[in-house]
């Protein structure tokens, strides 16, 4: 279970996603979809030949004078750059921002030679001040506000300084000059390493890089092989993914390439000789193993952060929790790729998808942590279960009608609470498969199978009836799956492959035999999981491409089967209706003007956007049961939303359906929610 | 849009301010009117000592750059797509002049303006290609954008119209 952090930093982070969030389409335009491809390419071809491109690199860059270290792993990292300190008698090193430098752990195994190793980049300087560890990878102190800044420059220079802003940037600026000029090394990351002119790219906004390259005689770079690309001519486009997705820019305030020593600025203010040094020290650390493993494509992340930006859950936690050697959806990911330490925050991924929309380099974030998980053999309770009880449909009957039975007996309408913030909703008495066999035949017009879902069958039967009757009245034949089981979601999120492609099996086979003309689901996660992971996940002699071309969500029934809506007789009042997007048909299936044309539609109803309508509600599925913080969090927001919209709700979704319904009775609030098919039903003629 | 229009209006989205001088004679003028410092910490090059000659301030040494109120130096072109300037600079004068002063003027030749990006970085073998658009900037305390952190807080770009070609 995750704490959440202090609501100052939720705040910040809040509105920091928020602004983020709004602009992301601004900055970005029509052309994303073609640059990220391209910017994919270029990475994937260079995570494919790390040690070519760093053999040509290091040509290059040692025509030109500079010296290339390459080091396995972090400790020889730091031998190299300790022996270094040691033989020009270093004292001091002013830093730019370096993440990879972070990763050894460099400060403080300089600091045990006696050298004191300056983070000039503002962020970064703070949190070393605090002897914290930063919290984003492009804002390292966002988790602090101005007051507690204040306090600690105030510490540092012995003054009184005030929480404005311009201030504590002007005192920075004053403290940290005086370490520019006085350092003996400088020492630098690398965003882009180009092999074919053997050039280091270095990108800041503040100025503090170019300072740090100039100042001193001796500059070191700390990179990892997969900083290298083949060539100088890739470098604008990846600048475009990378600054727009970093900060909402073309490009930032000083980008620097450097294929040569090019320091000694303050030699020359000394009026001594300039011989400056350039060092590159390429950092293996488990990268040229990961590029050849089969989560390689990880290596092609740019470091932009907008996966952090838009992730539901770091919006929470921030980037300590969501932690490992860079933090967010993708750092959670390097952590697990490289071997780090720090690993084991992937349970924190809701699985929402929305990372992998807005990666500029083309990374499958939420494949590559579902990857993780499945890689980490770990005995959890969730996979145990999982591993039981999926494979035994019998038994969750069993299991369901007696826990339905013992609510029943204690009165317990409104389910059971658990501990932490947990609940168990009610079960229906009579599951969707036991009353489907006594619904009407319905039409002489194709055939639908419904395939209801778990959520369906067990809590919500009066949607899969919905449904039912919509099919009949526009004409289709609905038939009922009998014998279906479970998509095998839990197991996917629990990274049990086997049991999922088993439960899937099972599935397919009794879909292909019902030879149904389509198959109707009310939920986007079964939606997701039956048309888009199913044909790869079975055996291909099974034919599920069949089957998979014919799956489709309610939300989509109106355009893709032709699902009509008569309007009932004499005049109505039209009610508002707002509608929230579930993650899954918002970012896995891409459909969210459907369901906003349904209830536009739907005679009776007037719909009505509501703000942050497609951010998660924080369900989740097993997630509200692993962290429920995060978890009722993220459903606190959604309610604030769904109360200022003051309508009554639609969703697409069964699980967002009973978080959000449970969060609005929990605030008391009598506002309806309802599934579309719901919503769509009741607004519905009369049947005569 | 003409590149060099283009050109102005990315610079002034990135926060510089945007001149034309007709020559050497009018950038002096525009730099005497723009700001009161008198001295600064000059980079020399044929253009810099053109307008330097107009100007009646005081050089301030490379001794002691760390106090100079003004840089001054000449850029090698003007990139139109993002609204930068290039810089080749591999020997430190330029790099001192450009980044450790509060106020920096850049001068840059009208006729060196490049319309995009992939010229400005593949058009040499420079061993130093170095991007500068606006004056730094941060956003690191509370998200909230800042100009003027260890580079200067003002950038003054002066795009001066030359008869002689360099």
């Amino acid at each position: 279970m995750t704490s959440l952090p202090s609501r100052r930093l939720t705040q910040t982070l809040r509105k920091f996603q928020d602004q983020y969030i709004k602009m992301w389409p601004e900055i970005h335009g029509d052309d994303f979809t073609r640059i990220r491809s391209e910017i994919s390419q270029i990475k994937e071809d260079a995570v494919g030949n790390l040690e070519g491109l760093a053999d040509e690199f290091e040509r290059r860059i040692t025509s030109r004078g500079a010296v290339v270290h390459r080091a396995r792993d972090a400790r020889e990292a730091n031998l190299i750059i300790g022996r270094l300190c040691e033989a020009r008698k270093v004292r001091k090193m002013v830093k730019s921002k370096s993440m990879t430098t972070e990763e050894i752990g460099i400060n403080g195994y300089l600091e045990k030679l006696g050298v004191t190793a300056v983070e000039t980049d503002l962020g970064e300087w703070i949190v070393q001040l605090l002897d914290h560890r930063p919290s984003h990878m492009v804002m390292p102190a966002i988790h602090l506000d101005r007051e507690e800044i204040a306090q600690l420059f105030s510490r540092t220079s012995g003054r009184q300084i005030s929480s404005d802003i311009a201030e504590l940037v002007r005192v920075a600026r004053e403290l940290l000059r005086k370490e520019f000029l006085t350092a003996d090394m400088g020492m630098t990351g690398a965003n882009m390493m180009a092999a074919d002119q053997g050039m280091a790219t270095i990108v800041t906004n503040e100025g503090n890089g170019r300072l740090v390259v100039t100042m001193p005689s001796t500059h070191v770079v700390v990179a990892g092989y997969e900083k290298l690309i083949p060539s100088v001519r890739d470098i604008p486009l990846i600048l475009k993914g990378l600054c727009g997705s970093a900060t909402g820019r073309r490009i930032t305030s000083y980008v620097t390439m450097m294929g040569a020593p090019l320091g000694g600025g303050s030699d020359r203010i000394a009026g001594r000789d300039q011989n400056p040094e350039m060092h590159v020290v390429l950092l293996d650390a488990g990268r040229l193993e990961a590029a050849r493993g089969p989560m390689g494509r990880a290596l092609k992340c740019i470091r932009c952060g907008s996966c952090a930006n838009v992730c539901p859950a770091f919006g929470q936690v921030g980037g300590h929790r969501f932690a490992g050697v860079l933090s967010g959806p993708i750092g959670v990911v390097l952590s697990h790729v490289l071997g780090a330490q720090g690993g084991g925050a992937e349970s924190l991924c809701l699985g929402c998808g929305r990372c992998g929309e807005v990666c500029p380099a083309d990374v499958d974030v939420p494949s590559l942590i579902l990857e993780a998980r499945r890689a980490r053999k770990e005995r959890s309770l969730e996979r145990s279960a999982v591993r039981v009880v999926l494979p035994r449909p019998a038994l969750i009957r069993a299991g369901a009608r007696t826990l339905s039975r013992l609510q029943r007996l204690l009165g317990s309408r409104q389910g059971w609470q658990l501990p932490g913030d947990r609940r168990l909703p009610p079960l229906a008495p009579v599951p969707f498969s036991q009353r489907a066999r006594s619904l009407p035949e319905g039409g002489s017009g194709p055939t639908v199978a419904l395939y209801a879902g778990c959520l369906v069958e067990h809590v919500f039967p009066e949607i899969g009836e919905s449904i039912w009757h919509l099919l009949s009245r526009s004409g289709f034949r609905p038939l009922y799956p009998a014998g279906q089981e479970c998509c095998g979601a839990p197991a996917l999120m629990a990274g049990d492959e086997a049991s999922q492609r088993r439960v899937l099996e099972r599935n397919l086979g009794l879909l292909r035999s019902l030879q149904a003309d389509h198959i109707l689901t009310p939920c986007p996660t079964c939606t997701w999981i039956l048309r888009d992971l199913m044909p790869e996940m079975v055996s291909r002699r099974l034919r599920p491409e069949e089957i998979a071309a014919r799956v489709v969500d309610f939300s989509e029934a109106e355009e893709r089967l032709g699902l009509s809506f008569v309007p009932a007789a004499g005049d109505r009042a039209e009610e508002p209706v707002t509608y929230h997007d579930s993650c899954h048909l918002r970012w896995k299936l891409g459909v969210w003007e459907q369901p906003r044309g349904m209830i536009e539609s739907l005679p009776g109803a007037q719909f009505r956007e509501m703000e942050r309508a497609d951010r998660c509600c924080g369900f989740g599925g097993s997630y509200c049961f692993k962290h429920p913080d995060v978890s009722s969090a993220l459903r606190e927001e959604k309610i604030d939303a769904v109360l200022a919209a003051k309508a009554d709700l639609a969703v697409s979704c069964p699980g967002c359906l009973l978080h959000i319904r449970q969060g609005l009775q929990e605030r008391g609030s009598s506002l309806r929610v309802e599934h579309l098919a719901q919503l769509a039903f009741r607004l519905q003629a009369d049947p005569r | 849009m003409s590149v060099m229009d283009l050109l102005i209006k990315n610079m002034t989205e990135a926060g510089c301010e945007v001149h034309r001088a007709s020559g050497a004679v009018a950038a002096a003028g525009i730099m005497s009117e723009a700001t009161g410092s008198r001295q600064a910490l000059m980079a020399a090059s044929p253009l810099v000592e053109r307008v330097w000659e107009h100007l009646e301030w005081e050089a301030v040494s490379f001794s002691r750059a760390p106090e100079a109120p003004l840089g001054l130096f000449e850029a090698d072109a003007a990139v139109a797509e993002t609204g930068s300037l290039l810089s080749f600079d591999t020997s430190v004068d330029i790099r001192l002049a450009s980044t450790l002063p509060p106020e920096v003027f850049a001068l840059v030749s009208s006729r060196r303006v490049l319309e995009t990006l992939s010229q400005a970085v593949d058009g040499s073998d420079s061993p130093l290609r170095a991007l500068i658009t606006g004056p730094s900037s941060t956003g690191d305390i509370e998200n909230v954008h800042q100009v003027g952190v260890h580079g200067p807080h003002r950038l003054v770009v002066i795009l001066v119209d030359e008869e002689e070609a360099n």
